[in-house]
């Protein structure tokens, strides 16, 4: 079992490793850097820079340097905290992304647990009354759930909110708390405003689960082990759900790493629409502007909470089978 | 389709054990039980009109072919027949302890407390493979707990020890480490043992074995079936052993039960079954079997053809197509019924007067 932690543990950060790399390259691909759209947008306004300046300019950003030499003074500043500064914004890289990083988790956090709490349960429903009325209607609601773009379910919903009730339901804060210094009201403010966005983004996920959680369950349901639970004499929905639900459990579980950073990139269009203050806005703008900085950070820390992620789920599963935990031991 | 009938060395002589002294009625009385499956393809009438006694002490085993419904015979006399099989006719009769009166089990609602009561607590299973009969993310424990607590009103604090009690009598050694392992973290014949201890649990007073040691080694096999023997001695239970194993019955069984395709062909006292067989299914079943009075490196004779397609039953009686003493004219028509072909034995062939009356 011991190995089994070391082993992901150093898988983990070999991951992370590459991960910073990639997204250091990623972000270089496009041709041109920051100073090409600074110059465009000066041109843009009438003015003009001096070669000399634009030389400066790109000393002064490191961008005359080789690829590697770049990455490794970046990731360097990284490891000590120091996320550089944003180019667009001038401003340090950690202010921008601060308060938007954690709202981005809380939004991703309601939006699993809505997920889970309406998935297993359905799912379940689903598996044991197989070709119900009701488990084709479940079928029918989550493959539209599936097919409707987040987006536009965040602009049905905010019309339908405007038209019938006359609220306006954007954001994740009233307009009193938006600026205001934490406090339990504002936490309070932050609770009731995020049920919207946790509809919009995990229907999807939602739908996807329910077909996991169903498919799983029928493999598990005629089982020898659960024939013999009912042939002890136990309750059929304790059968249902002590043996073939928990066996089942498993892919669910694990499919919980990606469904978090499936939700954060999932989220960058809803975000805009709803006006979400999340890291995905964030993340676009800088991408356009090449902001390389702010953007790097930003897919590095998405990168890092799903290695991070995947990590949690595969000591859950550790946790909820022994099979797993078996395999270590012998 | 063709499972060979387990070729293994038997010998029964005259000083086998004879049926035993059976005290009073039978626990059981199956009664022209049928458990049909509702397919898109058609029905399947997997048992269709099976009836049987179980009695006290006594030791029942039911043979055939894989097919012939034996398994679902068990399934249906616990309930738990999954779908699309259903029981569409016949009663399921359990005899209470003590003049309690009898229960039909066939006609006790889905899931309700009586039904739960007599799972476990008046008939327990074991089936054949018992890797996948234990859960394999549930200790064998948890499992065994589970059944005493449902059976028993044991404090919580005797439950563990009770289970360690009982998989130390069903022969696991160090029951007090074993008691907290995975069924995958045990050897065949363990997993076996602790099958049964579960199934025992509830002190049934019937315990029905699936085919209990198809899934081990013969060494095993052996030692299974003597703990068999021995709980039955103990505690007077009765035992309905589903078998193909010709040598396991001889072994084991008072009294045996064939069945082709569904229905009894033919049942009676164990010795009377092996010394005089009525059925031309059953002669044809034990002379393909060899035993220690075969002439060595010859030929066994083998049943002709293969069980037919559930779907396809054939018209009159089943076996007509591979049976060697087909009669034109008669067996393909109606369908034998169950007759007195000596004391305590019946067979369905229409070669005895009494089949054909309907």
């Amino acid at each position: 079992m011991v190995s089994y932690l070391v082993r992901r543990l150093f898988m983990a950060i070999v991951t992370m490793v590459a991960i910073s790399v990639l997204s250091f390259a990623i972000i270089q691909l496009p041709p041109g850097d920051y100073i090409t759209t600074y110059i465009a947008q000066l041109a843009a306004d009438g003015t003009s820079l001096s070669d000399a300046e634009v030389l400066a300019l790109r000393e002064q950003y490191g961008l005359d340097q080789s690829f590697l030499v770049q990455y490794l003074r970046w990731i360097a500043s990284v490891l000590h905290g120091d996320f550089g500064m944003s180019m667009e914004w001038r401003r340090p890289v950690s202010e921008l992304i601060g308060e938007r990083l954690w709202l981005t988790m809380a939004v991703a956090v309601a939006a699993i647990l809505l997920t889970w709490a309406l998935a297993l349960p359905i799912g379940i429903y689903s598996a044991v009354r197989r070709y119900s009325v009701a488990d084709y209607a479940f079928t029918i609601v989550g493959f539209i759930g599936l097919a409707v773009p987040n987006f536009l379910l965040a602009l049905a919903l905010m019309y339908f909110g405007y038209k019938f009730f006359g609220i306006n339901i954007g954001g994740l804060f009233s307009p009193a708390y938006v600026d205001a210094p934490w406090s339990l009201a504002r936490v309070w403010d932050l609770i009731k405003h995020l049920p919207l966005p946790a509809i919009v983004l995990g229907t999807a996920g939602t739908a996807e689960m329910i077909r996991v959680m169903r498919a799983n369950l029928l493999d598990e349901l005629h089982r020898p082990y659960v024939k013999t639970a009912r042939a002890r004499g136990l309750d059929e929905r304790r059968v249902i759900l002590k043996y073939p639900v928990r066996v089942a459990l498993n892919p669910f579980v694990s499919i919980l790493a990606y469904l978090f950073p499936y939700i954060v990139s999932g989220s960058i269009i809803v975000s805009l629409v709803l006006g979400l203050p999340t890291v995905g806005p964030l993340l676009l703008r800088a991408l356009l502007a090449q902001d390389m900085f702010l953007a790097g950070a930003i897919v590095l820390l998405l990168g890092i909470m799903t290695v991070i992620g995947t990590f949690l789920s595969d000591m859950l599963l550790l946790w909820i089978d022994p099979r797993i935990r078996l395999e270590g031991r012998s | 389709m063709v499972e060979e009938l387990t070729v293994k060395h038997f010998e029964i002589t005259e000083t086998a054990r004879g049926p035993k002294q059976m005290n009073g009625a039978p626990v059981l009385s199956v009664r022209d039980l049928r458990t049909h499956f509702f397919q898109d393809e058609g029905v399947t009438k997997a048992v269709d009109g099976v009836s049987f006694d179980v009695c006290p002490g006594q030791t029942v085993g039911i043979v055939g072919e894989s097919g012939c419904g034996k398994s679902v015979t068990s399934l249906s006399i616990l309930r738990i027949v999954d779908p699309p099989g259903r029981i569409v006719s016949g009663k399921i009769l359990l005899r209470r302890e003590g003049g309690g009166g009898v229960t039909d089990i066939a006609a006790l609602p889905a899931n309700s407390r009586a039904l739960r009561d007599i799972r476990g607590g008046e008939i327990g299973l074991v089936f054949q493979e018992p890797m996948s009969s234990l859960s394999p993310v549930h200790t064998i424990g948890s499992q065994l707990m589970e059944a005493i607590r449902l059976h028993t009103h044991l404090h919580e604090s005797a439950v563990r020890e009770r289970a360690i009690d009982m998989l130390r009598q069903v022969g696991i050694p160090q029951p007090e480490q074993r008691i907290d392992s995975y069924a995958a973290q045990l050897s065949g014949g363990l997993r076996q043992r602790a099958m049964i201890a579960i199934a025992l649990a509830g002190q049934p007073r019937l315990l029905i074995a699936d085919e209990p040691t198809t899934a081990l080694d013969v060494t095993t096999q052996a030692q299974i079936l003597e703990l068999l023997r021995s709980i039955q001695e103990e505690t007077g239970m009765a035992v309905a052993l589903i078998t193909h194993d010709i040598g396991v019955i001889a072994e084991m069984c008072d009294y045996v039960i064939i069945m082709y395709l569904g229905r009894v062909v033919e049942q009676g006292p164990v010795d009377q079954i092996f010394f005089s067989p009525k059925h031309p299914y059953t002669e044809a079943l034990l002379r393909s079997v060899p035993n220690v009075h075969s002439e060595p490196k010859t030929r066994l004779p083998a049943l002709a053809g293969s069980v037919p397609h559930p779907l396809h039953r054939p018209e009159g009686c089943p076996f007509h197509p591979r049976c060697a003493r087909f009669m034109p004219g008669t067996c393909e028509r109606s369908q034998p019924r169950l007759t007195e072909v000596g004391p305590d034995q019946r067979a369905s062939c229409f070669l005895y007067p009494g089949a054909d009356h309907g």
